[in-house]
């Protein structure tokens, strides 16, 4: 015989099975709990976990001591806001991610590579140089995710072949528009002023410190229907991961079901990209690793990414805010420096396998 | 089991003419092989029979219901597909590729589970894979790969099973244990092939297809001549009976500049 047999999937997934699979599910959802009470009891005024739980009762309406009003403050307006921020972004990163490798059939997928985060980039630069008055008066966020939409949608056009996107032909466009939309963005920040370019540097790698509870509930929203559309239609992107044309085969319009997933991707990392700004390498590396968990069944794979996400970025929120504090790092630089590695580990791993 | 007749197809791709005017028939239950060199429209040409490249011109029917007049599911109901060797980039189970035949036959919402459990069992033991389910795909061997992709296609229940070029990378026996298991189908089966031994050997009739065109048509032992094949492949042929199928066998050598004489020509 003289198959490859790639070491790395040799004994298959260790939580594949249904049985392991909701063991999975059970400890990556209390580690969501977790790292979130450790988001908001870390800082740089430390919070007793009892404390927390106090404030949240508290505006729960539950019969608890009313907290004290300082750490009341800390907790519910600032940190409690934040850490579920930072799950919602990781949770629609991954999700974001996920999709993207599942139509262009490619590992490096992520939003960056179809245009999305340049173009969201864009936006928010032009917005904190030239100020609102340039794009109509549009706020950044606004502005991000117009970007985001525009970039998209001219990566989208130029993808297009025959009615559906061939995946090289994708990732070709998306590339190129990506350094299209970054080279306006860099000019930008050379004629900006020092404060603008600080401003500029912090949005393009990304960053939580925004977090507010008017900004949860549209990504809230956007994520929790995306998701739960896309597990409804898990069978189908089983079958688009497959190839193209078998998945014509098995009835599936190959063009529409490309269309509705790019635009889901779209859709969901606008909304995350205009709240906390271009975080890198999660939407890349979190659904690899729910891949190596579970394997590429898409019902799985998309639950497992969910969560997987929603440890990770609260987790890089609270590097981000405590390496150097009291200064805060951007969380992209975080999650680039754990992210990076962990993809040349996967690249390692998976060396010798089938080329592809 | 259902009868094909496809007639006067013909496909553009980027406006070159890939396939032009090809025909393509088989009666219920039999298998009817699709030959021709690299690059001769084979594989185009079967895109058109399972929907996933819409011909220029020509029809394709299935009894009497043109696959294109069909919705994309109707028709996926009636054909499956065995492709060239595409595992795809990710580490799916076989039992997960298996279960991929059923999605023509379930609604988003409409999961049917315990009647496709079954149907999928059936489908690996009927191609002897119940032994691979939980293995990962990109695990196996390319013989082993290729039954669990009929497996696939016969978990879809299609009336029509089309192969693109299925022993590609099979060793002698996984090919020969592949046509056996072909013949003995209750379908009909399109296949492009390579082998012309084997496309003699199990056939029931082949289309020859050369540039796009159509060459010949009509069962193996009349349509594999060694003129055909010196016209078609370029090379030396010469045919004799296999003595262990009593088949007609094709042994084939470089076209010599100055043709020999055939000797024992039947």
């Amino acid at each position: 015989m003289t198959t490859t047999r790639p070491s790395g999937v040799r004994h298959g997934p260790p939580f594949a099975p249904p049985g392991r699979f909701a063991v999975l599910v059970a400890g990556l959802s209390t580690a969501v709990v977790v790292v979130a009470l450790l988001g908001v009891s870390v800082g740089s005024v430390g919070v007793p976990v009892t404390t927390v739980w106090q404030v949240v009762g508290h505006h729960l309406g539950l019969p608890v001591t009313p907290p004290d009003p300082v750490l009341d403050q800390i907790v519910w307006t600032v940190r409690v806001p934040r850490v579920l921020l930072g799950i919602v972004v990781g949770a629609g990163l991954a999700v974001g991610g996920a999709v993207i490798q599942t139509v262009v059939r490619n590992p490096l997928g992520d939003p960056y590579l179809i245009g999305i985060v340049p173009g969201a980039g864009l936006g928010a630069v032009v917005v904190i140089v030239l100020g609102s008055a340039a794009v109509g008066g549009l706020g950044l966020s606004a502005a991000a995710f117009l970007g985001a939409w525009a970039a998209f949608g001219v990566t989208f056009l130029l993808g297009r072949r025959h009615g559906a996107w061939p995946p090289v032909r994708l990732v070709l466009a998306g590339v190129a528009v990506g350094y299209l939309v970054s080279s306006a963005t860099y000019y930008l920040q050379t004629v900006a002023a020092p404060n603008q370019v600080q401003r500029v540097l912090f949005w393009t790698l990304g960053s939580l410190s925004g977090a507010a509870w008017e900004q949860l509930a549209l990504p809230v929203v956007v994520i929790a229907l995306g998701t739960g559309w896309l597990v409804l239609n898990g069978r189908r992107l089983n079958a688009l991961a497959a190839g193209t044309d078998l998945a014509a085969s098995l009835g599936i319009t190959v063009g529409r079901l490309q269309l509705q997933l790019m635009a889901l991707s779209a859709l969901v990392t606008g909304c995350i990209v205009a709240v906390a700004g271009g975080i890198g390498f999660a939407g890349l590396v979190v659904p690899h690793l729910a891949r190596l968990l579970v394997g590429a069944e898409h019902r799985r794979m998309l639950l497992t990414s969910v969560l997987v996400g929603a440890v990770f970025l609260p987790l890089a929120d609270l590097a981000a805010r405590t390496l150097r504090a009291p200064a805060e790092l951007p969380i992209g630089v975080v999650t680039a420096a754990v992210g990076a590695p962990f993809f040349l580990w996967l690249l390692r791993r998976t060396d010798g396998g089938r080329a592809s | 089991m259902i009868r094909v007749a496809a007639g006067g197809v013909s496909v553009d791709i980027d406006g070159h003419r890939i396939v032009a005017d090809a025909a393509l028939a088989a009666e219920p239950g039999t298998l009817v092989g699709l030959i021709g060199p690299n690059g001769s429209g084979k594989s185009t040409l079967l895109r058109t029979v399972y929907r996933a490249l819409r011909p220029v011109a020509g029809r394709i029917l299935l009894d009497a219901e043109d696959v294109w007049s069909l919705s994309p599911r109707d028709s996926a109901r009636r054909t499956a597909v065995v492709l060239q060797d595409d595992t795809g980039e990710f580490a799916f189970s076989v039992r997960e590729v298996v279960e991929l035949g059923r999605v023509p036959h379930r609604g988003l919402l409409d999961h049917g589970r315990a009647a496709d459990a079954g149907i999928v069992e059936r489908a690996l033991a009927d191609t002897g894979v119940v032994h691979l389910a939980d293995r990962m795909v990109a695990t196996l061997s390319g013989g082993e790969r290729q039954r669990v992709f009929l497996a696939r296609a016969l978990a879809q229940e299609p009336r029509l099973l089309v192969l693109d070029e299925p022993t590609n990378h099979l060793d002698v026996r996984a090919q020969i244990e592949l046509l056996e298991m072909l013949s003995d189908l209750p379908v009909t089966v399109v296949a492009a092939l390579h082998d012309l031994n084997l496309a003699a050997a199990y056939c029931d009739r082949v289309h020859v297809l050369a540039d796009g065109q159509p060459v010949a048509e009509g069962p193996a032992d009349e349509v594999l001549t060694p003129e055909l094949i010196r016209a078609v492949y370029g090379v030396d042929a010469r045919c004799t009976t296999n003595p262990l199928t009593g088949r007609r066998a094709v042994h084939l050598a470089a076209l010599t500049p100055e043709p020999h004489v055939l000797e024992d020509h039947p």
